[in-house]
């Protein structure tokens, strides 16, 4: 299941609004015979009364919705209020609904916090479990062999190919996300952000923070 | 373990167990979800979740673990999300492989494709949750 | 069986019959568990369509990778997964399989001074005075 050679963007940037030029491209790109099957299993599910089309419709308007930006607001919070951040690191699920977010039905949350001397980094060997109701889908390279394969035995390796560097001293934490919990990582807040409001600070946390691979933007570069 | 046959090992290590295996560098890919994509996302998702609850991801990892390895190594992400989907419905009798190659006969028939589907051209494809313009897909 | 946090655990290096949730690279094992997560319905029922029931403890177990890995460089690094209880035994048990090498506990010098007052022993027992003598040596 390896990801697509397509551009690669050295950092996490909003799903842009309006059209995505990649998309064309690729749609030409998935074989007829998978269009075609997944057009007729749609149709005959339909016939049959099993979904609906505007079930389907509405699900994926829900999914488009479910963004990273979602996960900066949380980390945002829990930056400038305590309580919230001990309330998410101890029961991410109700912390993370008490903002709107609504992430059921489905698999547990949880919250592992990014620190001055641990730092943490989220992967699904066996499959590609992600906290998808709250951030909505994983980047391709996370769902990839080589992500998979090297983040438990290589972790520094694999921070250092998505720019990030920690220093020999810091403990490495790699999360195996084996069962039914999802994990989101709370990142470091970056220095010199004394007094921002959470809508600032939302800007820092991209989904590369949020899943480990990478830190929160610096205000300072 | 030598004498292990490939069943065995299988049992052993699924093919889907990569944690430590050699790997060279993560390809930093990023692309955002395509149509096709998101509605083999869509689906699964309305499959597995209440009030239809038709199978488990539990299932559907289950069903990663034993298609052919070549499948399993081929496949991009999606299809394989669709191959499961279309194993899974069939293991529940939902749907049978000769409506479903009926279905894409009759699509081939009538002139289905890529291209209508992204112009929203296709009445059948419309009605069956496509939205209508690209604009609105591509939101 | 309930498990504490804090309380080494051995995963079990069980071969599964089918759906399995427990990576190859965890089993034989040993780790620390760092929290009790609660009573979950059993994937490796659920993905048989069956009903999962009983419910399973799922523990989340701590490992240092430099004893999952043979060549990790860092001794500071560990890892975290997500085990169900009927892969996890407590350390005290006698584990089916072990991964982790012991720690010799004779250094060579003593084991060839061993040897060497076995080849050397004379077939016929000594004398009192002389076996006390090299007992109060020893």
């Amino acid at each position: 299941m390896s990801g697509r050679d397509a551009h690669a963007h050295d950092h996490d940037h909003p799903h842009p609004a309006g059209r995505d030029p990649h998309a064309a491209v690729e749609d030409a790109e998935t074989p007829r015979r998978f269009v075609l099957l997944e057009q007729a299993i749609r149709a005959l599910l339909i016939e049959k009364g099993v979904l609906t089309a505007e079930a389907i419709r509405r699900q994926m308007e829900s999914t488009d919705a479910r963004t990273p930006a979602r996960g900066a607001q949380v980390a945002a919070r829990a930056w400038v209020d305590p309580d919230f951040k001990a309330w998410l690191l101890g029961d991410a699920k109700a912390a993370v609904e008490s903002m709107g977010f609504d992430i059921s039905p489905g698999p547990g949350l949880a919250a592992v916090e990014n620190t001055e001397t641990r730092h943490h980094l989220v992967v699904c060997t066996l499959c590609s479990c992600y906290p998808r109701k709250l951030l909505g889908i994983p980047p391709a390279w996370y769902k990839s062999r080589a992500y998979r394969s090297r983040a438990v035995i290589d972790p520094r390796g694999v921070l250092e190919e998505f720019g990030t560097d920690l220093p020999a001293a810091t403990e490495i934490r790699v999360v195996d996300s084996t069962a039914d919990l999802r994990y989101m990582v709370l990142p470091r807040r970056p220095r010199g952000t004394a007094g921002w409001n959470e809508a600032q600070l939302a800007t820092l946390i991209t989904r590369d923070a949020l899943i480990g691979v990478a830190l929160a933007r610096d205000p300072a570069a | 373990m030598s004498a292990a046959t490939p069943i065995m090992k299988s049992r052993i290590r699924a093919q889907n167990d990569l944690g430590g295996e050699p790997a060279g560098p993560v390809d930093r890919d990023t692309h955002e979800p395509t149509l096709f994509e998101k509605r083999v996302d869509a689906v699964f998702r309305l499959l597995v979740e209440p009030p239809v609850a038709l199978f488990t991801v539990d299932a559907q990892r289950r069903v990663f673990e034993t298609v052919p390895p070549e499948v399993y190594k081929t496949y991009k992400y999606y299809e394989l999300w669709l191959e499961s989907i279309r194993l899974l419905l069939i293991e529940k009798g939902v749907l049978a492989q000769a409506e479903i190659d009926a279905k894409i006969a009759a699509f081939e028939r009538s002139g289905a494709s890529p291209a209508l589907e992204r112009s929203g051209a296709s009445p059948a494809l419309d009605r069956a949750g496509a939205p209508a313009t690209p604009a609105a897909a591509h939101r | 069986m309930s498990l504490r946090e804090g309380q080494t655990v051995h995963v079990k290096t069980m071969v599964p019959t089918g759906h399995c949730r427990t990576p190859y690279y965890l089993r034989g094992k040993t780790g620390t568990i760092e929290a009790d997560l609660g009573a979950f319905l059993n994937p490796e029922e659920l993905a048989y369509h069956k009903s999962g029931l009983p419910k399973k403890i799922l523990y989340r177990v701590r490992f240092d990778q430099k004893h999952l890995w043979p060549r990790y460089p860092s001794a500071r690094d560990t890892l975290v997964a997500d085990i169900y209880e009927h892969w996890l035994e407590p350390a005290g048990a006698a584990p089916a399989k072990r991964a982790a090498a012991k720690p010799a506990k004779r250094t060579a010098a003593r084991t060839k001074a061993k040897a060497k007052r076995r080849a050397t022993a004379k077939t016929k027992p000594t004398s009192k005075a002389k076996r006390t003598a090299r007992g109060r040596r020893r």
